[in-house]
């Protein structure tokens, strides 16, 4: 494993916004992150039912290969979860069967209380909105420029044009990128074309964001201030899962950590780290 | 839907960015309705002439020199009666007019010789339905008054059945060959879609995955191909139109015919092909998309 505190940051990424001073490493920064939002008021969500419930949840492809095998979970609202495996541990199953873009072939999963089974396939675009989605390779549509890319989140709900060029520049602005409404994904860095991703999976703001190694495909550095704007939006009472490699960002954060090892849950620790400790 | 122009301008969008697939679909419509153009053109044209021709088929009986006038006459009321006769569709001609018909239909130099008038007077029946021809002209036949032998009974001319049994089969060849040109015009411009939309499956994908429902995604696709087909279309009756015009002289199709049989009228034929070209790209599309949207 590659130890990036050693990193110096020569370039702070300008648009993290984060204060920090340049000669801190990355792992100092991911720090100060953490302290910073144990400190940070945060929106406290009322219990009551559950964000997500999975319940023995298994799935077999093809009737042989398993992608999850028996797994039982229950993720609190306003909760930040990280989700950590080797690749084929069963994460991508995981969230795919969250956005039913699979179903279970046993087991029952609930979303605010839904059952995710007795969603007719009509309904799982309804489900989608209430979703945020935020991908390692960011899947933007190419021919849209970013103002675009975001506001097509809610042109698919049927939101009017004024409430959209309401929307669209307030959430540009807090993702920092409020000077790049015009570019288009290839014209931007990787960090911005996931600033561009978070803003749009975000605008609804939907009671859950599911993040699929949402720093996979960036620099060390980029990443921290990705990771800030996630725990900022994780503040507002949004519910965060996230897949994850990173094991730096894992230890330092001391979150609920989620482990699978092909298929099975491993390892469900409060504040917890990327090994088992 | 509140906002019905944003799905025109995303049909438009994704056409101007997927320039290739867009000229490729246009001119598979354009080459498509153009030959369905001309088939359609020369088909109805066909069927126009047939049609003329099956009419023109009558039952001609010619009377004996030495026929009494009442059997001349219970010649004609058997005609009359038969119900496959068009009512007030049997004409007495005489001898002398049936001469000066034929002075009118054949050259001076073939009849200035002929001294005497040599033709026989005849009964002409007119039919309510051609194909009944051979019947009509048997319930006749070997009437006293009327002339003996095969010849003595025709109908519409030596080749009424050849032409009644061609009719058949031009018909069905025209039909046939619109069909397939139909069948294949909906296959390539499903195929050329399918292309466009299968470099566009990642952009499908992330449509959904953002929570746009399958008509939401598909809307424009189908919005696309009917542009397609539109453009097609519109350029196809533009290239018919100039055809039409530059071969006027050479093609009966093209003008008006002295027989009265006419093509299909250009105006009636150039919203048939709009209409075709549409839904032609819209049924390409539309068909096409259902695959890709399950994700």
């Amino acid at each position: 494993m590659l130890k990036r505190d050693d990193i110096e940051l020569e370039h702070a990424d300008a648009a993290n916004g984060n204060g920090a001073t340049r000669t801190l490493s990355r792992g100092e920064r991911l720090a100060l992150l953490a302290e910073e939002d144990e400190r940070a008021p945060r929106v406290k969500v009322a219990g009551g039912t559950p964000m997500i419930v999975l319940e023995r949840v298994t799935k077999v492809y093809d009737g042989r290969v398993v992608g999850l095998r028996d797994v039982s979970l229950r993720i609190d609202k306003g909760e930040w979860v990280f989700l950590v495996g080797q690749s084929g541990s069963g994460k991508s199953t995981f969230i795919r069967l969250l956005l039913k873009e699979l179903d279970p072939t046993e087991g029952s999963i609930l979303i605010g209380g839904r059952s995710l089974a007795t969603l007719k396939r009509s309904r799982v675009s309804q489900l989608r909105r209430n979703i945020g989605c935020v991908f390692q390779d960011f899947k933007l549509l190419p021919n849209r420029n970013t103002y675009q890319n975001v506001a097509y989140a809610l042109e698919v709900q049927g939101m009017a044009r004024h409430e959209i060029d309401e929307k669209v520049p307030e959430i540009l602005q807090l993702v920092g990128l409020a000077d790049k409404l015009d570019r288009f994904p290839h014209e931007l860095s990787g960090g911005e074309q996931q600033r561009v991703s978070i803003a749009r999976a975000f605008v609804n703001h939907p009671p859950l964001l599911i993040c699929d190694e949402p720093t996979g495909n960036l620099d060390p550095d980029t990443s921290v201030g990705i990771m800030q704007l996630l725990y900022r939006i994780n503040r507002t009472g949004t519910t965060v899962v996230m897949a994850t490699h990173d094991r730096e960002m894992v230890d330092r954060m001391r979150r609920r950590v989620v482990a699978l090892e092909r298929g099975r849950l491993v390892r469900d620790e409060r504040r917890g780290g990327y090994v088992e400790t | 839907m509140r906002r019905p122009g944003f799905f025109l301008v995303e049909a438009v969008r994704a056409l101007r960015n997927n320039l290739a697939t867009t000229v490729a679909a246009t001119v598979t419509v354009l080459i498509v309705l153009y030959f369905l153009g001309v088939f359609v053109l020369f088909g109805t044209y066909l069927y126009a002439k047939v049609d003329k021709e099956r009419s023109g088929v009558r039952v001609t009986v010619y009377l004996d020199k030495r026929a009494s006038p009442k059997q001349i006459s219970a010649i004609g009321a058997r005609l009359r009666q038969n119900p496959d006769v068009k009512p007030n569709g049997v004409v007495y001609v005489s001898k002398a007019e049936a001469w000066t018909q034929l002075k009118k239909r054949v050259p001076k130099s073939v009849w200035e010789s002929v001294l005497t008038n040599p033709l026989p007077a005849s009964w002409e029946a007119s039919l309510q339905n051609p194909s009944r021809a051979k019947d009509v002209a048997a319930s006749v036949r070997g009437m006293p008054g009327a002339e003996r032998g095969p010849n003595g009974v025709r109908y519409g001319g030596r080749d009424a059945d050849r032409l009644l049994r061609n009719a058949a089969v031009v018909e069905a060849v025209i039909g046939g060959l619109i069909l397939v040109l139909a069948i294949s015009a909906v296959a390539l411009i499903a195929n050329t879609i399918r292309l466009s939309i299968f470099a566009r499956r990642r952009e499908v994908e992330v449509m959904k995955l953002v929570g746009a429902s399958n008509w939401f995604v598909r809307l424009p696709f189908v919005l696309e191909g009917m542009l397609c087909g539109l453009g097609g279309a519109i350029l196809s009756i533009a290239l018919l139109g100039i055809s039409l015009v530059l071969l006027k002289d050479h093609l009966p199709a093209a003008s008006l015919n002295e027989d009265g049989a006419h093509a299909i009228a250009f105006w009636l034929l150039a919203p048939l092909l709009l209409l075709a070209g549409t839904l032609l790209g819209a049924i390409g599309s539309g068909v096409t998309m259902r695959r890709f949207l399950r994700v």
